[in-house]
C-alpha cells in the first residue's frame, strides 16, 4: 500500500487587526497633534518682603519707577512715566531708560501698571526695558490707581 | 480546435509599503507631539523682541490666564479671582506646590512661576496671582512672563 505524503498547510500572518490597530494610532496622533509654538519668557521678580508694602518712596533719585497707564490715543494705547515724568514715545523711554543704565549697571526699577493696563502693555515696557540691559525688574504689590 | 480553458489568477494587495509608511507617519506624530505642552492653554501671547527660549524647568509652576480673567493650571479651570473660592484654591495649589520645593535663607521659594495670560488679559488679573504668590506660606517671588518669539530672531 502506498503512504499518503503529509500535505505541507502554508502559514500566513493575519495582518487585518494590525493594520486596525496601527490606523486607529495615526488617527489618534493626528487628532492630539500640536505643532510646537515658539515661546519664549521674561524674567521678573516679585518683590521679597511679605505682603503688601505700602511704604513712602524715600529717595526718588536712586529708584526708578515706572508707571504704566492706559491711553487708546497714544503708543501701544498706554503712556508710560518715569519717575512721574510723562514719555512721549517708547524712544525717548528707551534712552532715559539707557541714561539710568549708563549711570548704574545695576539699576533696578519697580513696575506700577495700571488698572486698564493689559498684559500685552507690560510685555512691551519689560521687553524695552531689557533691550536696555535693565534686568532688574518688579511689579509693585498693588495695583497703582492712574 | 478546442479553447484553452483561462487559469484564474488569484489578485493578492501587498500590504508591505502601506505599513511601511503608516510606520513612519506614526513615528513622525509620536515624534512631533510634545506631551510637555499639556500644561500651556491656548492663549495668544504678546510679541516679545528679548524673550528667552523657555527650556522647561524642573519643579516650574504654570499658570494660563485667559482674556476673561479665568484661570487654568494644568487643565483644571479655576474661575476669576475675584471668587473667593477660586482664590483659596489656587492659594492651596501654590502652598501644597511650594512646600514640595526648596526654600532659601529667608524663606522664600526657589520655584519659580510662569504666567501665560493672553495679550488682552487685564494686567490687574495678573497682578492678583502675583499677590497670592506674596503671600505668608507660598512667598514665590521669581515670575517668568510668558511672550511669544520673533519668528525672525
Amino acid at each position: 500500500m502506498a503512504r499518503k505524503k503529509p500535505e505541507i498547510e502554508e502559514v500566513t500572518m493575519e495582518l487585518t487587526p494590525m493594520i486596525d490597530v496601527v490606523f486607529l494610532l495615526l488617527i489618534f496622533f493626528i487628532v492630539t497633534m500640536k505643532f510646537k509654538v515658539l515661546e519664549g519668557k521674561l524674567e521678573t521678580e516679585l518683590p521679597k518682603d511679605v505682603g503688601v508694602n505700602s511704604g513712602e518712596v524715600e529717595d526718588l533719585l536712586e529708584k526708578l519707577e515706572i508707571k504704566i497707564t492706559a491711553n487708546p490715543t497714544a503708543e501701544n494705547g498706554m503712556t508710560i512715566a518715569i519717575n512721574d515724568l510723562k514719555m512721549p514715545n517708547l524712544q525717548t523711554f528707551r534712552s532715559r531708560i539707557a541714561d539710568f543704565i549708563r549711570l548704574d549697571s545695576e539699576q533696578k526699577a519697580t513696575l506700577y501698571p495700571g488698572p486698564k493696563v493689559n498684559y500685552e502693555q507690560v510685555v512691551i515696557v519689560v521687553d524695552q526695558c531689557i533691550m536696555e540691559d535693565l534686568v532688574d525688574i518688579t511689579f509693585a504689590g498693588v495695583t497703582w490707581d492712574a | 480546435m478546442a479553447k484553452k480553458s483561462r487559469q484564474a489568477t488569484e489578485v493578492t494587495m501587498d500590504m508591505t509599503p502601506m505599513i511601511d509608511v503608516v510606520f513612519l507617519m506614526i513615528i513622525f506624530f509620536m515624534i512631533v507631539s510634545d506631551m510637555t505642552q499639556q500644561d500651556l492653554a491656548e492663549i495668544k501671547l504678546p510679541l516679545a523682541e528679548q524673550a528667552v527660549d523657555d527650556k522647561t524647568e524642573e519643579g516650574r509652576m504654570i499658570v494660563n490666564i485667559f482674556k476673561t480673567g479665568e484661570i487654568e493650571i494644568k487643565k483644571q479651570p479655576y474661575p476669576t479671582l475675584d471668587d473667593s473660592q477660586a482664590a483659596t484654591a489656587l492659594r492651596s495649589y501654590l502652598a501644597a506646590e511650594v512646600s514640595k520645593g526648596k526654600k532659601d535663607a529667608q524663606g522664600l521659594s526657589e520655584r519659580a512661576l510662569l504666567i501665560r495670560a493672553d495679550k488682552e488679559t487685564k494686567f490687574k488679573e495678573v497682578q492678583k496671582v502675583m499677590r497670592i504668590c506674596g503671600e505668608n506660606g507660598i512667598l514665590i517671588y521669581k515670575v517668568q512672563l510668558a511672550a511669544a518669539q520673533n519668528e525672525q530672531k
